[in-house]
């Protein structure tokens, strides 16, 4: 069974290396993060761990049940398949700093904060693309 | 603010100061993440944004914050912090370090330096 997001991710990520080649860096931070959250998040749903992921936790500190967002699902999942001091882990987190700043600063994206993980990104992004479910969670979509 | 995340700020501000005197640093929303901590640290050279944000995100691997919570660095450099958040060089000197001295610090904290100083002298020729 494919990442059901594979080709979405294909087009996404070839997108952000356009915007990149010629320069508009914000636009390949937000569109690079997307390509690489879209196969994290199509493999989780793939596999049928996306809910575990996505369920109420309690927060202590806050006193509250909250419920995880999406991309700090991706995050963890990332950092269970690759740990949290991994240069592909910290390169998705990187990215998706570069893409806080694109959508939500008033600043805009350096060539130096995307250029530098493109390589790493390219890398998480094809191995959740490529990484197959366990055996027995194949056929739940 | 909970007292707890408070301390956390503290805790990740004073560790900054301490590896990275000559960086002003200010807590930022993240988008809409309630559990996150956007670490905004200014006037960082290009060539040192790598190391700065993977030193934040070694604070974060070493459980400075309460469980379930992250840190996002968000650094920027002496342009852009001149140009978008010229309000953060505005009071800021570097903590006095009689350990580390840093060799050469940043022209644009310099300049907020002088800017300062200058607003001081005029207002002081102003002053009946």
């Amino acid at each position: 069974m494919a990442n059901p997001f594979q080709n979405k991710s294909d087009s996404y990520w070839t997108e952000g290396v356009a915007c990149a080649d010629v320069g508009c860096w914000n636009s390949a931070a937000h569109i690079l993060y997307y390509a690489v959250f879209q196969a994290v998040y199509g493999y989780a749903e793939m596999n049928g761990s996306l809910q575990k992921y996505l369920e109420p936790v309690w927060d202590a500190t806050l006193g509250i049940r909250r419920k995880p967002t999406k991309h700090e699902a991706a995050r963890k999942i990332v950092d269970h398949w690759k740990g949290a001091r991994n240069a592909q882990s910290r390169a998705f987190k990187k990215l998706y700093a570069a893409r806080i700043k694109a959508d939500y600063k008033t600043d805009d994206v350096a060539d130096y904060e995307v250029s530098a993980y493109i390589s790493d990104a390219k890398a998480l992004r094809e191995y959740f693309i490529n990484l197959k479910p366990p055996l027995g969670n194949r056929g739940m979509l | 603010m909970n007292d707890i995340i408070e301390k956390a700020r503290d805790a990740v501000a004073e560790a900054l100061a301490f590896r990275f005197p000559q960086y002003p640093v200010r807590f930022e929303q993240v988008g809409d993440e309630t559990n996150m901590l956007g670490v905004g640290v200014f006037a960082v050279p290009p060539a040192d944004f790598a190391e700065v944000q993977d030193y934040i995100f070694d604070l974060e691997a070493a459980g400075v914050l309460p469980d379930g919570w992250e840190l996002l660095p968000l650094v920027r450099d002496p342009a852009t912090t001149l140009k978008h958040y010229p309000e953060i060089l505005d009071n800021w000197s570097a903590p006095v370090r009689h350990d580390i001295v840093p060799q050469d610090t940043p022209v644009l904290v310099a300049d907020s330096q002088k800017r300062q100083a200058e607003k001081v002298a005029e207002a002081e020729l102003i002053a009946p």
